[in-house]
């Protein structure tokens, strides 16, 4: 165990539609693109999105250093199109906690400066707690927003180029790239953070996307990675770090997310919480491979390894998902108090991680459920983790 | 031999460079010059068509930018950029006036490159041809899982065979990243748009001869689209192939062959 108190605990939440019809496997091709409209309820959504925001606001008062909040489209898996928004609406409701959006996908968009503004809005109206991440948007979101999934990569980078340079050289000046173009770069306001606020780098595991944080010394954060994978693109990135960039890359600079529940009992917290891992895994995931990674999406170099670590894994890509596998690979933290507590501990000492990723409200959980859980975390686990004081958060 | 069994005569495999980027190209046969633009599916492969195509033609087959192995450049955005690549290859590869065609995405390109050198061609053959805007929205093919697709391309589905690895082995690491490729490839010309908007005002241009040639089974795009086409070029005639889908040139080789040959007989073309 470090000695030092040096561990930062993240509340992720994705906002999932919880009333997900139970044959959607049969009917739809997916929970994503295709999945009607009318299966959302406004007014249901309203109590949902009310109950959703407690939950974060909560996290808050209970002292999370961050509350995430992460952007898909036209799904049932997370109703959060737009995380600035939900972001804005934590903004001055929250007062502790960091809010990290995790992230806004800024090349899926025709306007990266909109993303540059928005964030650099939010980073001024909370006084500096904004960590602002950065994704390519999975790939279902390229069907929705009929976005060419073979320049994913390259708008993606530039963006980020681009949304870097906007916060940090004087404007206005212009940009002129293969994707972008725009004769007056001058974003109103700048943000608070200098040089900006700080930048994560979630993502799914591609070299490519490794090498890339390590080289800008971005955090990054693999989310629905089993435990032993996830050591092998943290390894790279750390490896890579050493040998390419020159530096040694610290615990803060890596994430690690699971789904979390806990109960004064181990079989009743199993109990409790299966059928909504269920719920998430078969009805907000049903994600077939060709539309999680459509046409162009991934480099072939990342495809071909992909598979390979497919064919070589034990389990089939069927089982991924199922309750007891996400147990067994560490991606769901089920059980007492000091169990969950002494499996976290251990798993960021594995992973070698210093921020951890709750998701503490899981698929079609109710509210008062996930508010326990929240509380009970709070109570009985949070006290015997090595936690970095509050207040002296992830700014670098 | 190709997959199907067919003797293959003297195909070879050339590599031309066009401006520093480099094309494979198949050339095959004897006769007239013929420039045959492969669909999304079928790069790089010597089928039945292709066999019996040379036995008239002197068939030049590239692989578009992106399919058959070949890196997918950053200057190609769209179907007009193929074309005018292949401007540019017909240049390279010095011939005069041949007879294009094109199936399917190579439909679409061989439009544009009328659409842009309407004195290219000697004569241009369509075959189940995207390009022009559909009147009802096109099935989306990148949706849905590879037997789906093919169950909505071919008439007979187990026709798709003929696509499949040539050594008859199933598909392996290899061809799968190779199929990904080339979806994205497809993905570049077709993910956004099916279609080029602007085609309809142009398509008066292309006064060359042309037969827009059509399997009658085709929903992808029904016959009916491909009887539109041919009304709107000035001097279009259209021709169904009974009793196969989107690919007629896997699904009846023959009837294929027999149409493009029967049109160029009344072209006047050049050796």
């Amino acid at each position: 165990m470090s000695e030092t108190n040096d561990m930062e605990l993240f509340f992720f939440h994705l906002m999932p539609w919880p009333h997900i019809p139970a044959d959607v496997r049969d009917r739809y091709r997916s929970s994503w693109v295709v999945l009607p409209n009318a299966v959302y309820d406004p007014e249901e959504g309203s109590r949902v999105y009310d109950q959703y925001l407690d939950q974060l606001e909560f996290a808050d008062q209970v002292g999370f250093h961050a509350v995430c909040v992460n952007e898909h489209h036209q799904n049932g898996y997370g109703t959060m199109p737009a995380p600035n928004i939900v972001a804005a609406a934590l903004a001055r409701r929250t007062t502790r906690a960091r809010i990290a959006i995790l992230g806004n996908g800024i090349g899926m968009h025709e306007n990266p400066l909109r993303m540059a503004e928005e964030v650099a809005m939010l980073d001024v109206i909370t006084g500096g707690r904004i960590i602002s991440g950065f994704v390519r948007g999975i790939g279902a979101e390229y069907f929705s927003l009929n976005l060419d999934p073979s320049r994913s990569r390259s708008r993606f980078l530039e963006a980020h180029d681009l949304i870097v340079k906007a916060w940090t050289e004087p404007g206005p000046f212009e940009w002129d790239g293969p994707n972008y173009h725009f004769r007056y770069v001058n974003v109103w306001p700048r943000p608070l953070q200098r040089p900006h606020p700080p930048i994560f780098c979630p993502s799914q595991g591609s070299s490519e996307t490794i090498l890339w944080a390590a080289e800008h010394r971005y955090p990054y954060v693999c989310t629905y990675t089993p435990m032993d994978q996830l050591r092998r693109y943290y390894d790279l990135y750390r490896e890579v770090a050493q040998t390419r960039f020159g530096y040694t890359a610290g615990r803060e600079q890596f994430g690690w997310t699971s789904m979390v529940y806990v109960a004064d009992d181990e079989k009743q917290a199993i109990e409790e919480v299966r059928p909504h891992v269920q719920y998430f895994a078969e009805r907000c995931f049903h994600l077939p491979p060709h539309m999680l990674i459509p046409p162009g999406y991934t480099s072939s170099q990342s495809l071909r390894g992909m598979l390979q670590a497919q064919a070589a894994a034990a389990d089939g890509p069927r089982d991924r998902f199922d309750f007891d596998n996400l147990v067994r690979t560490e991606q769901a933290l089920v059980g007492t108090p000091e169990q969950v507590g002494e499996r976290l501990v251990r798993n960021m000492e594995r992973a070698g991680t210093g921020i951890f990723m709750g998701l503490f409200q899981i698929g079609d959980m109710p509210h008062d459920r996930a508010m326990r859980n929240i509380e009970l975390f709070a109570e009985k686990v949070m006290p015997h983790l090595p936690l970095k004081a509050t207040g002296a958060t992830a700014a670098p | 031999m190709a997959a199907d069994g067919h003797a293959t005569t003297s195909v070879r495999s050339e590599h031309v460079a066009v401006h520093g980027y480099d094309v494979p190209v198949q050339i095959g046969g004897a006769g007239p010059p013929l420039l045959l633009l492969h669909g999304a599916g079928g790069a790089g492969r010597w089928l039945e068509a292709h066999e019996r195509l040379a036995e008239s033609f002197t068939v030049h087959a590239p692989v578009h930018p992106g399919f058959g192995g070949t890196p997918l450049p950053d200057w190609v955005d769209g179907a007009e950029d193929v074309a005018f690549h292949y401007v540019d290859l017909v240049e390279a590869l010095a011939l005069r006036r041949p007879l294009i065609a094109g199936v399917s995405l190579g439909g679409y390109i061989a439009t544009e490159i009328a659409v842009l050198r309407p004195d290219l061609p000697a004569g241009l053959v369509l075959v189940d041809a995207l390009g022009l805007r559909p009147d009802r929205p096109m099935p989306d093919l990148f949706i849905m899982e590879p037997l789906e697709a093919a169950a909505l391309l071919f008439a007979d589905p187990s026709r798709m065979v003929a696509l499949l690895p040539a050594d008859g082995q199933p598909p392996g690491l290899d061809f799968i990243v190779r199929q990904y490729e080339e979806m994205a490839a497809s993905a570049r010309l077709l993910w956004r748009r099916t279609y080029d908007p602007k085609l309809e005002r142009r398509l008066h241009h292309v006064t060359v001869p042309t037969l827009v040639l059509w399997g009658a089974g085709d929903r992808l795009l029904p016959p009916a689209h491909g009887e539109k086409l041919a009304r709107m070029l000035p001097n279009a005639r259209f021709q169904l192939i009974e009793g196969v889908g989107h690919v007629p040139p896997i699904e009846a080789p023959g009837a294929f062959v027999a149409a493009v040959r029967e049109f160029a007989a009344g072209l006047d073309l050049g050796a």
